[in-house]
């Protein structure tokens, strides 16, 4: 992940800071016609919008046709991302934690650390 | 604010072959909440034959305490084999909880209350819909999965689903996680009670709110710690922190931190 601070690899299985990293990967953010979009990410025909309102996730499985909400237990986030290769996989950053969920958004695991606060997320497989 | 309440049978516990000892959680979550110095009532049960001396003890913790009597009293037997492996026995299965008990004027002043069953029969749905009406609950999970039968402790999800409809909180142990879900913890979420707290032991707890779960640390307190009544003394401190204002992650670790001193205090 980007942190104002650089940035930070982490092991999400593991729930073990790596350490530093050089680079997030570029991942081109989809265009996303909801209000108050603070980020978004896309895998497939899954797009996923971090939006400041509660709650603060909108996913949607038909390439921005249609909507739902989740998340509704998180706090206020900043960054998301979308396994490219499993759109069930995600990475939902709220200011200075990390959150992963493995069921499309439906259920979410906090990881154990503070961060300094987190600009962007990415998967690295 | 009105005070927190703990609603458990006392126990006769006999750990191998020893002397009988009292538990329950009225006496090891009270001793708790009376080392946080939080405003909380007990409301105890326990055999006739047990009444007179276990009041005493009971009013030594220096905390408002009703004790109801009826029945035997509940009554345990630990013994552990030389591979550190403990085996429990029910000795004896208390009465359940009466729909009068404790009496109504008793309970009207505790704003939530802990209802820490001993064995499935302890609390019905209809005592605990009366126990929750215009209070926060949070119920151990042993009152779900420990089976009223004497002989070997047997556990089973055979329980009615109708005692979770008023219950806020439900504290879970990894053992009655297995039962209840497999161990999964999604799973646990899905049992249809807002908050999930489950205990880990030394490698800490996992709160489970709205779909987040969220794991907190232990704190270390050594290998000879006996860890009895730790999980009534986390149960209430994590109550009692909820009822403060704290959101459920601050709970949990403030309730940590009190389990870590009660069980140094018992230590030193």
């Amino acid at each position: 992940m980007q942190t104002v601070d650089g940035v930070v690899l982490v092991d999400a299985e593991a729930e073990e800071l790596l350490g530093s990293g050089t680079e997030l990967p570029a991942v081109e953010a989809p265009h996303v016609e909801l209000p108050r979009v603070v980020a978004a990410a896309q895998s497939g025909a899954t797009i996923v919008a971090v939006v400041a309102r509660r709650p603060p996730l909108a996913i949607s499985r038909d390439s921005g046709s249609t909507w739902s909400e989740a998340g509704g237990g998180l706090p206020a986030g900043f960054a998301v991302a979308v396994a490219e290769d499993d759109p069930d996989r995600m990475l939902y950053a709220a200011r200075n934690r990390l959150y992963v969920s493995a069921n499309g958004g439906v259920f979410w695991r906090a990881l154990p650390f503070e961060l300094p606060d987190v600009l962007a997320v990415a998967w690295i497989d | 604010m009105r005070p927190l309440g703990v609603i458990g049978h006392l126990s006769r516990d006999i750990v191998a072959g020893g002397r009988p000892r009292l538990g329950g959680a009225p006496w090891y979550a009270g001793r708790a909440l009376r080392l946080l110095g939080d405003d909380a009532v007990l409301f105890a049960k326990c055999g006739e034959d047990d009444r007179a001396r276990w009041q005493r003890t009971l009013a030594a913790i220096g905390l408002p305490a009703s004790l109801s009597t009826g029945g035997e009293t509940t009554s345990f037997s630990f013994r552990y084999a030389d591979d550190g492996s403990r085996e429990m026995r029910v000795e004896q299965v208390g009465q359940p909880w009466r729909l009068d008990e404790p009496p109504s004027g008793l309970l009207r002043r505790v704003e939530a209350l802990h209802v820490a069953p001993l064995l499935r029969s302890d609390f019905d749905a209809a005592a605990l819909e009366r126990l929750g009406a215009g209070r926060r609950l949070l119920l151990d999970a042993q009152g779900l999965v420990r089976v009223p039968q004497e002989g070997p402790l047997q556990l089973d999800a055979e329980y009615d689903p109708e005692v979770l409809r008023r219950v806020s909180i439900l504290k879970v142990s990894e053992e009655e996680a297995d039962v209840l879900a497999g161990g999964d913890v999604e799973a646990l979420a899905d049992l249809g009670v807002p908050e999930v707290v489950l205990t880990l032991g030394e490698r800490g707890s996992i709160v489970i709110v709205n779909g987040v779960a969220e794991t907190i640390a232990a704190r270390p307190v050594g290998p000879s710690v006996d860890p009895t009544g730790a999980g009534d003394a986390f149960s209430s401190a994590y109550l009692a922190a909820r009822e403060a204002g704290h959101a459920p992650a601050s709970a949990a670790r403030r309730a940590t931190a009190l389990v870590a001193a009660v069980l140094l205090k018992r230590a030193s």
